[in-house]
Formats: C-alpha cells, structure tokens, sequence
C-alpha cells in the first residue's frame, strides 16, 4: 500500500456555489513531492475541474502562490514532506478575491504595479552614444530588489493590504525603490514624489511578513522603510532633498 | 514611406484594444467572469502567525511606556501639595509595574535600534555601509546613554 | 496609453490614490521615528532607577526627598528634557495605537486617528502644564 497524505483543497465554482468549501482528496506521497505535484495529480486522476495557476514549477515564474496550511507558499516550493503526516490544507492567496478555486484576481496588483512606473526613465529616448554603462556596485545598490517574481506571497502577507485599498503594497514599493537605486534612472525626485501620494505607502506599519514570506530574499519591508526614511529627509533637511 | 494599413484592399483596421478587452483581446467586459468571492480579513488575523504576533506585542510596548510616563506625572503632581503632602511611589505593586514597562521598553528599544540598521543606507563611496555596523553602533550608542542618563540620575543629586 | 472602457467585472477601479507628497503622513511618520529612538535610547534608564532601584532603595544617593526632587524640576532645561521625552514617549503610544487599533478591525481611520492622536496632545498638555506650573 503506497503511502498517501490528505491534500485538502479550497473549491469555488462561481455558477454553482455560494461559498468556497474544502474537498479532501488522498494523494500519494512521495519525499521529492511539493504541493504543485499533488495538485496536478489530483487534476489527473481524480478531478480535472481543479482550478489553478502554475507554469514554470520550479520557483522562478511566481504563478503558483497560495495559502498553504495558512502561510502564503508557492505552490511548486512547499514540500509535501514539511506537512507529513498531514493533512495539507490548501487555499487560495489571502487578500485577494477569489475568481475559481485556487484563482484569485490580481487586476489590482497588477493596477499597482503599473502605477510605480517600472521602467527606467531619461532625459533622451534614443540610445544616443551607445548602451548605459554600470558598474557591479551600482548594480549592486538595486540588485535585491529587482530578484521580485511578482508572485505575490507579499500582499498576501501583509495584514494591511485587505482594509487599505489606497495602500500600494510590497512588491510595488520595493519595484519603485529598484528603478530609484538605478543609476540608469533619472526619474528620482519624480518617482518619489508619486509614491509618497495619498497613503500609498504610509499605511505600512512595518509589520515585516512580506519579507518574511518573499521566495527571493526581496526584502519589501526594508524597501518600504527606506523610501519613507529618504523621502522624509527632504522635509527636514534643506540639503537631504532628492 | 507608405503606410500598407492605408493600401486601400484593407478596410477595417484595428490599431487599439477593443473597448472592455484591456489586454487586447476581443472579450467585452459582460463576458468575462460572473462572479468573485470576495475576501474578508478574519478578525483574529494576528493569531495566525508568530511575525504576526510579535509585531502587535511590538507595536503594544508603546502603551506601557507612556502609562509608566504617566504615574512619573502623577508623583510630579504631588509636588503641588508641597513638602508635607509630596511623597514618592514606594509600593511593591509600583516597583512589580515598573518592572512591566521596562521590559516593554527593553523589547522597545530592542526591536527598534534593529531596525535602524535596515533603515538607514548610508553610503560609503561605491559601498553602503554595512548595515551590521550601523545596528552595532546603535546598540552600543544605547548602552552609553543609558549609563550617562542613570548616572546623572543617581549622583545628580548629589 | 489608449483609451477603453473601465473593467468592473471584478470590481476594482483603476488604482489611482490622490498625487503626493502626503506631508501630513510623512511629517507624522518622522516625528515617530524620532520619538522611537529617543525613548528606545532614555527610556529603560530612567524606568530602571526611578521605577525599580530608587523605590527598592537600591540607589541611596538617588535623593526622593521632596527639597531635591522640587530643585531638580525647578530646573528650566530640566523641565524642557522632561517635556520632550514624555511629548516622545505619549506619541509614540498614540502612533502605534492608531495604526494597530485600525489593522485589528476598527474602521474609521480618521476616527481612529482623531482620538488616538487628540489623546496624546491631551497628555502632553497635562505634562507642560505640570512642568511649568511645578514645583
């Protein structure tokens, strides 16, 4: 008798049910086995109408995130031997309206993200003299904050993000601040001034799990306390503007 | 340089999105999904984690601090009463709460002075500095303070 | 960027928060860091000898009779310290109120705001009116 383990999965057919329900399913287990793998497998052989994303299964295309026994995994990261005995409960990402089963709506992340202006922006438009030339250390300043998979663990995480919808959120905060930290960017004082708008970043308390869960070692919370930190600077300083 | 969309064997040119379709596609908006469940943020979402937890007990050392401020204005009120009304808090129930909120100030101050260190990029030539110097620093610009403010508060008066 | 109908299949509207800066929010974040490190930096020292050593008697030359206590208040840049580190210590209280009161469910952050901060302001009237009026 091969060995299973109980994968509970949260369902929601939109024409049919009024509520998200949990559906038990005995999955074989296996030590090298994650979470995706049970998930494919219960979509194989036992019920195809099972809903989620997935694509690149190993940790680097941020399509898979959800809630697994409560904390925000990827899908394709959580091993199944970390839950043994079991049962693994799995569940949509928290913060997010759920569209079918494990899909959730990412427009207003998505709406966010686009807000920051991810892109770098300069003066000219034509490459001009030839490509821009950075080096190590200056890549180095915005390195950690450009590994963001846009997997949205993050807002999952943060307990903010569900009651503030004029909060920006992690991943956006921490995207702003790498195109700020880009010596290749000129949009600074700009940027800066956009993203300290309203309340999109003051509504963070610095609770910290956004980095706590981040798969890349991203560090939004740091992100986050830095822009509120520089983009204070001016106010007090005459000099400290940026 | 002629334009082929304008070659006249085309009619019909579609150069945006169709209204509804804000990726491009051809789907108006009353195709799309019927219906989202929408999410609720439980009351008890503190609970569910010890980075939860611990930031609400952080965020709480606050309140201690203050209350401890607030029996010192309370013992500087006495002075009103003069040198026969004026006495200073002896009570054990005093010195057990004067406990409480000093280690809600120690877990303050803990907390904090790590944090500065993730704060604060100060940059050092091509480097920043390290960020375990500045916390370093800060931890060990605490523990002279705080030998200076108690010492002056002990000898002062002296 | 081209112009098309807004989605509200989901029901999310554009995001769109008002345009910055927000100084109101980061005046108040400024003044609470500075209110953190000052009371993470003083806090513990005066709380240990005057809360825990002085009252056990543990510190004999720390004088809590009413002549030393009354000279030392009387003392202007006394009661300035004074004030900035109480002012420090009840905002801070009101800051992180306010923003833990309003994430554990209570709505209303203008409210919730209000109050918090209205009552730090209280405290630290009460405090200057005592400072300044005493011994």
């Amino acid at each position: 008798m091969d060995k299973t383990i109980t994968v509970s999965v949260m369902r929601f057919d939109p024409e049919q049910d009024q509520k998200p329900h949990l559906q038990p399913y005995e999955v074989p287990y296996g030590e090298d086995q994650v979470v995706l793998d049970a998930l494919n497998w219960i979509k194989a052989h036992v019920d195809g109408s099972v809903t989620y994303r997935w694509s690149c299964r190993m940790g680097i295309c941020g399509s898979c995130g959800m809630n697994v026994n409560g904390q925000p995994k990827l899908g394709c990261s959580a091993f199944l031997r970390d839950y043994a005995p079991g049962p693994i409960v799995v569940e949509p990402l928290a913060n997010f309206p759920v569209i079918r089963d494990l899909v959730i709506d990412m427009d207003s992340f998505m709406e966010k993200l686009r807000w920051v202006k991810p892109w770098i922006i300069r003066q000219e438009t034509a490459l001009g003299p030839g490509e821009h030339r950075q080096t190590n250390a200056q890549i180095d300043r915005y390195r950690q904050f450009s590994m963001c998979i846009n997997c949205m663990l993050c807002y999952s995480a943060c307990p903010v993000v569900p009651i503030e919808p004029d909060f920006v959120g992690p991943a956006a905060i921490a995207l702003a601040r790498r195109y700020d930290l880009d010596s290749r960017d000129q949009a600074g004082s700009e940027r800066l001034r956009t993203l300290t708008g309203s309340d999109a970043i003051w509504d963070c308390s610095f609770v910290g799990e956004c980095s706590a869960v981040c798969p890349k070692g991203v560090d939004p919370a740091k992100a986050i306390q830095q822009t509120k930190f520089e983009s204070t600077m001016g106010m007090l300083l005459p000099w400290g503007g940026r | 340089m002629s334009n082929p969309m304008r070659s006249g064997e085309v009619t019909e040119v579609r150069l945006d999105p169709p209204a509804g379709g804000r990726d491009g596609t051809a789907v108006p908006a009353s195709a799309r999904r019927s219906r989202v469940h929408p999410y609720r943020q439980p009351f008890t979402w503190w609970l569910r984690s010890r980075g939860y937890l611990l930031y609400v007990v952080r965020e709480l050392t606050a309140v201690p601090i203050a209350l401890w401020f607030v029996l010192f204005l309370v013992e500087l009120a006495r002075l009103g009463q003069g040198s026969g009304g004026y006495h200073p808090f002896t009570s054990p129930v005093f010195v057990a709460a004067s406990v409480v909120c000093l280690a809600a100030a120690l877990w303050h101050s803990f907390t904090f002075l790590n944090l500065a260190g993730l704060i604060m990029r100060i940059p050092r030539g091509d480097r920043d500095l390290n960020p375990r110097v500045i916390v370093g620093a800060a931890f060990g610009g605490f523990l002279a303070i705080s030998v200076v403010v108690a010492g002056l508060l002990i000898w002062a008066g002296a | 960027m081209t112009a098309h109908a807004d989605d509200t299949a989901a029901g999310e509207a554009r995001y769109a928060p008002r345009p910055g800066p927000n100084r109101l929010q980061g005046l108040l974040w400024v003044a609470f860091a500075n209110a953190a490190v000052l009371i993470a930096l003083i806090a513990p020292a005066h709380i240990l000898v005057q809360g825990v050593l002085a009252p056990l008697g543990l510190v004999p030359s720390f004088d809590r009779r009413y002549a030393t206590f009354a000279a030392g208040i009387g003392n202007p840049l006394v009661k300035i310290y004074l004030l900035v580190v109480i002012a420090a210590s009840f905002y801070l209280a009101g800051h992180r109120v306010r923003y833990v009161v309003h994430e554990l469910g209570v709505h209303g952050k203008l409210a919730v705001g209000t109050v918090c901060y209205g009552l730090a302001v209280l405290g630290v009237a009460v405090a200057a009116y005592l400072l300044l009026t005493l011994p």
